[in-house]
C-alpha cells in the first residue's frame, strides 16, 4: 500500500511540472501568428563588417542548407553549389542536406519545434509552399535582407508566377530558382514510319492516336522495340491486332498525373486554382471540363472528343512505367524532365543500330488539353517551382546577407545546367543569354520545353496542403472507373466541400 | 540532566538490519522497476495525460504546445461538425466493421491450424515454422509482396486465373486485400499461443471423453475449448485491439484506391489529418482520446462476455457438499 503510494506521489511530482512547463505555450514559437517576423524598418547592420570600399566582409561564414533535390539533380545541385564554395573561398561556404520531399516538412516541422539551433540557414524548397511555411513562422521576408546585401532584385526580370507564388501578403519570401512539370516522351520513329504528326493541340493529339489506333486495328500499325520474343529492338514489326493499342497510357496514380497533368488540364481550359481568400477555386465548371478531358482518354462516352481509348485503364496501378514505350506498345508517355537525359541514354543504346536516341523526342504539355486553343490560357502548363527562402532562426546580419548573395548568385548562375534536369530559368535573362542558349541541349530538348513564361504555379496561400491533396483527389476519382457515373463536377464539389469545411473547422 | 538512552546491542544490531534490509529492498525496487518506471512514465503516462490536455485545448499554426484550454470543445466538435461526422465517425464505423469480421477470422483459422499441427503430422516442425514465417517480416515487405501479388495488370494472380479485377481499386475488393493481408501476416502470433495452449490441455480429458462416448465435435467442445480459454480470450482481445487500431496494412496496399473515404481506418483519418498547420492537433487528440474509450468499451464488453462463470463453481461446491454429506 504504502509502495503505491510512494509511486503515485512521484508520478505525480514528475508529471505535474512537466505539464506546467510544456504546456500552453511554453517554447513554442510566438512570432506574431504565423505571419512572418516583418521588419518594420530598415535593418541595421547588426554584427555586418565593412571594409573601407563599403563592402560587407564575409570571412568564412559557414551556411547551412536543406534542399528538396534527390538523386541525379542533387548531385547536379551540388555541383552547382561547389562552383559558388570555389568562388567564394574563405568568404562563403554552403553545405547541403538533401531530403525527399516526402520527409523534408516533417523533418522541418520537428526542427522548428524542438531543436531550433540546428535548424538550416537557407531552405530550398518550392515556392509555392512559402505562404504555409510563413503561416508556420519559418520564414524571414528576403527583400530587406537583400537590399541590406547590396543586391537588388530586378522584378521585371523574373516569370511573375514565380514570383507571386512566393509572396505573401506582398512580402517575398523565397527567391525563384526555376519551375518544372510534366512533359511528353514520343516515339519518333513510329510516328513517322506510320506517317503520323506530332501532335501540337489537344485535337491533334487525338487525332494522332485514334488513327493509330485504327491502323492497329487493321493490322497494319508498324512498331518496333524491346521485346520477349527475340525480335531486334530495331526491327520493325506489325503490332498485334489482338490486344487494343493504346497509343498515351496514363495512370492516376502516376506522379506525372498526379502532380503536374491533372492541373494542367484544368489550367488549360481556364480554371484557376485559389481564391482570393487563399481557400480553393477548383470547384468550377472550366475544372471540370479539363478532368472530363483526362477521363474521357481512359474513358471516353458519346459526347467526347475522343471515339477510342488512348490508355486503357491502369485503376490503382501506381505507375504505367517506362516498357509500353520501350516496346513499341505506346507513342507517347508523360515523364519528369529530368529522367530525359536518362531516356536519351536508354534509347541511345536500344536503337543504336538505327538512329539511337533520335528515335525518341520530347515535347510539352502546352495545349494538350485545351479544348479550346484559341484562349490565351490553353498553352498554360502548371509547374512547381524551387526558391531559396531565408529562414527565420537565422539572427546573425552576415549569415542573412551572406544567405542572399548565395541564393542570388545561384539564381542567376544555375542556368543551363540545372535546366538540362528540366528546371527552366525564372530569369529571362538567363534564359536569353548565349551561354544558355548556345548550349546544344538548348537546341536538342531544353527549348522543347517551352519558356518559363508558359508556366503557371500554385498561388500562395496558406492552406497549400488543404488545396492541393483535395484538387489531386479530385483528379483521381475523375480519371477512375469506380466514379465513372458520377460527374465530374459532382466529383469536384464534392472534395471542394471537405477542402474548405477543414479549412474553416481550423480556422 | 537528562537520562542518557542507552541502546542494547541487540536493538542497534536488528535496527542496523533493519536499515540494511530496507536499502536493499529499495535497491532491488529501484534496479528490477526503475527501467519499467521510466519507460512508463515516458511513453505511457506522459503521452496520455499529454494527449488529454491536447484534447482540451486550442493549436496555433505555429507551434506544437497547446494554445489555449478549450474544455470538451473539441470533443464537441467531434460530435457535430459535419466534416468530422462524414469523415471520422465513417471511418470508425469501418473499423469496427472489419474488426468483427477479422477478428474472429484471426482467432478460428490460427486455432485450426494449431489443432492440425497438434496431431504431429509428419513434419509439423516446418509447416509450424511456415505459418509463422509471413508475421516476421515486415510490414511493409509482405505488403509489397502482395501488391505484386495481385497487381491490376502484371500481377501472378489475375494472370493465373485469367481474370482482370483491379483487387486494390475498387472498395469491396480493396477490403478484402486488407484482410488478406491481416489473416497472412498476423496469424503466426494466435497460432504460436494456440499451439502452446494446446500442448497443456490435458490429454486425460480426452481419453477419458473418448471413453464416455464423446464425439470429436463435443470433445473439442468441451475439452479442448475450455483448456484454451485463457489463451483465446488473450488472443481475442490483443486481435480485437490490434485491428482496432489498423493504419499499416491500409496504408501500404491502398494509398491509392481512390475512394479513400472508405478505405479510411480510424487511425489512418486521424494520422491524415495531421495535414499542414498545428491547428489541427487539438481535434486529432479528441479523436485519439474517443477512439481509446470506444476501443476500451468494446474490449469491456468482450472481456466480461468471456468472463469465468461463478455459476460452474457454485454447483461444484454444491455437490462436493452434498458427497461430504453421505
Amino acid at each position: 500500500m504504502k509502495l503505491t503510494k510512494a509511486l503515485c506521489c512521484a508520478l505525480t511530482g514528475l508529471l505535474v511540472p512537466a505539464f506546467l512547463s510544456g504546456c500552453f505555450g511554453g517554447g513554442g514559437n510566438d512570432n506574431g501568428g504565423g505571419n512572418g517576423n516583418i521588419p518594420t524598418g530598415p535593418l541595421d547592420d547588426g554584427d555586418l563588417v565593412y571594409d573601407e570600399n563599403d563592402n560587407i566582409v564575409y570571412n568564412g561564414v559557414e551556411l547551412k542548407m536543406w534542399s528538396v533535390t534527390t538523386g541525379d539533380d542533387a548531385v547536379v545541385q551540388d555541383s552547382i553549389i561547389a562552383k559558388f564554395n570555389e568562388l567564394y573561398d574563405g568568404m562563403i561556404r554552403v553545405t547541403t542536406t538533401h531530403t525527399s520531399r516526402y520527409d523534408l516538412e516533417t523533418l522541418m516541422n520537428t526542427t522548428m519545434q524542438f531543436d531550433r539551433a540546428n535548424a538550416p540557414d537557407v531552405f530550398f524548397s518550392h515556392g509555392s509552399r512559402a505562404g504555409e511555411y510563413v503561416d508556420k513562422g519559418w520564414l524571414l521576408p528576403i527583400e530587406p535582407y537583400m537590399e541590406k546585401a547590396g543586391i537588388a532584385v530586378d522584378k521585371d526580370d523574373y516569370v511573375e508566377a514565380l514570383l507571386d507564388a512566393s509572396s505573401v501578403n506582398g512580402h517575398l519570401y523565397g527567391l525563384p530558382q526555376d519551375v518544372h512539370s510534366a512533359m511528353v516522351v514520343y516515339r519518333a520513329d513510329i510516328l513517322e514510319k506510320n506517317g503520323l504528326e506530332v501532335p501540337s493541340n489537344y485535337k491533334e493529339l487525338i487525332a494522332t492516336c485514334e488513327a493509330a489506333i485504327d491502323l492497329a486495328k487493321a493490322g497494319n500499325l508498324w512498331i518496333r522495340g524491346e521485346n520477349s520474343s527475340g525480335i531486334p529492338a530495331t526491327e520493325w514489326r506489325k503490332a498485334p491486332v489482338s490486344t487494343a493499342y493504346e497509343p498515351f497510357p496514363m495512370a492516376y496514380g502516376d506522379m506525372w498525373v498526379h502532380e503536374f497533368v491533372g492541373f494542367t488540364a484544368a489550367v488549360q481550359n481556364g480554371a484557376t486554382f485559389v481564391a482570393e481568400d487563399g481557400k480553393p477555386a477548383w470547384n468550377s465548371d472550366e475544372a471540370a471540363e479539363g478532368l472530363q478531358v483526362l477521363r474521357d482518354f481512359v474513358m471516353p462516352s458519346d459526347n467526347s472528343e475522343n471515339k477510342y481509348a488512348l490508355t486503357k485503364e491502369y485503376g490503382s496501378e501506381y505507375d504505367v512505367g517506362n516498357a509500353p514505350l520501350r516496346m513499341g506498345n505506346s507513342i507517347f508517355k508523360f515523364l519528369g524532365p529530368w529522367e530525359y537525359a536518362k531516356d536519351l541514354t536508354e534509347y541511345g543504346r536500344l536503337l543504336s543500330d538505327d538512329g539511337g536516341a533520335d528515335n525518341i523526342g520530347t515535347m510539352t504539355v502546352s495545349n494538350l488539353f485545351a479544348k479550346d486553343t484559341t484562349k490565351e490560357y490553353a498553352n498554360k502548363i502548371k509547374g512547381e517551382g524551387h526558391a531559396f527562402m531565408l529562414m527565420e532562426t537565422v539572427t546573425s546580419r552576415t549569415k542573412q546577407c551572406a544567405a542572399m548573395v548565395f541564393a542570388d548568385w545561384m539564381v542567376n548562375n544555375a542556368g543551363v545546367e540545372w535546366a538540362k534536369r528540366g528546371h527552366l530559368p525564372s530569369l529571362k535573362s538567363v534564359e536569353n543569354s548565349s551561354e544558355y542558349r548556345d548550349d546544344p541541349a538548348y537546341a536538342q530538348y531544353i527549348s522543347k520545353w517551352g519558356s518559363c513564361d508558359d508556366y503557371v504555379v500554385m498561388p500562395s496561400t496558406k492552406y497549400y496542403s488543404y488545396v492541393d491533396k483535395y484538387f489531386k483527389d479530385s483528379v483521381q476519382q475523375a480519371m477512375s472507373s469506380q466514379f465513372k457515373n458520377s460527374a465530374v463536377k459532382s466529383i469536384l464539389q464534392q472534395k471542394y466541400d471537405d477542402c474548405v469545411g477543414y479549412i474553416d473547422l481550423y480556422a | 540532566m537528562k537520562p542518557v538512552r542507552t541502546t542494547t546491542l541487540r536493538e542497534y544490531a536488528f535496527k542496523r538490519e533493519k536499515l540494511n534490509n530496507r536499502a536493499r529492498s529499495a535497491g532491488s525496487l529501484a534496479f528490477f522497476f526503475g527501467p519499467y518506471f521510466i519507460c512508463f512514465i515516458m511513453f505511457f503516462a506522459f503521452p496520455l495525460v499529454l494527449g488529454l490536455i491536447m484534447s482540451m485545448s486550442s493549436f496555433t499554426s505555429n507551434s506544437v504546445y497547446p494554445a489555449e484550454f478549450v474544455g470538451f470543445s473539441n470533443f464537441k466538435t467531434v460530435f457535430t461538425n459535419p466534416v468530422m461526422i462524414k469523415d471520422f465517425w465513417s471511418s470508425v464505423w469501418y473499423t469496427i466493421r472489419f474488426a468483427l469480421i477479422i477478428v474472429p477470422l484471426c482467432i478460428i483459422i490460427p486455432l485450426a491450424l494449431a489443432m492440425l499441427i497438434n496431431l504431429k503430422p509428419p513434419g509439423y516442425k516446418i509447416f509450424r515454422a511456415c505459418i509463422y514465417l509471413p508475421g516476421i517480416f515486415p510490414l511493409t515487405a509482405t505488403g509489397l509482396i502482395l501488391l505484386r501479388m495481385f497487381s491490376y495488370h502484371n500481377g501472378f494472380i489475375n494472370a493465373l486465373f485469367d481474370i482482370s479485377v483491379d483487387w486494390f481499386g475498387q472498395t469491396g475488393t480493396a477490403w478484402f486485400m486488407v484482410g488478406l493481408f491481416c489473416i497472412w501476416g498476423g496469424i503466426g502470433g494466435n497460432f504460436i499461443i494456440f499451439c502452446a495452449g494446446l500442448e497443456n490441455v490435458d490429454k486425460s480429458l480426452y481419453e477419458a471423453s473418448g471413453i464416455d462416448g464423446a464425439s470429436p465435435w463435443k470433445r473439442f467442445l468441451y475439452v479442448t475449448l475450455p483448456g484454451i480459454k485463457p489463451q483465446l480470450v488473450m488472443c481475442i482481445f490483443t486481435s480485437l485491439c490490434g485491428y482496432m487500431n489498423l493504419y499499416g496494412q491500409n496504408y501500404i496496399l491502398l494509398s491509392n484506391t481512390p475512394d479513400q473515404d472508405s478505405v479510411m481506418t480510424a487511425v489512418f483519418r486521424i494520422q491524415n489529418m495531421l495535414l499542414g498547420s498545428s491547428r489541427s492537433y487539438g481535434y486529432v487528440a479528441a479523436m485519439g482520446i474517443i477512439l481509446g474509450l470506444i476501443i476500451a468499451a468494446i474490449s469491456a464488453v468482450q472481456m466480461i462476455a468471456t468472463k469465468e462463470r461463478q455459476g460452474g463453481n457454485k454447483r461444484v461446491s454444491a455437490f462436493v457438499d452434498w458427497k461430504k454429506s453421505q
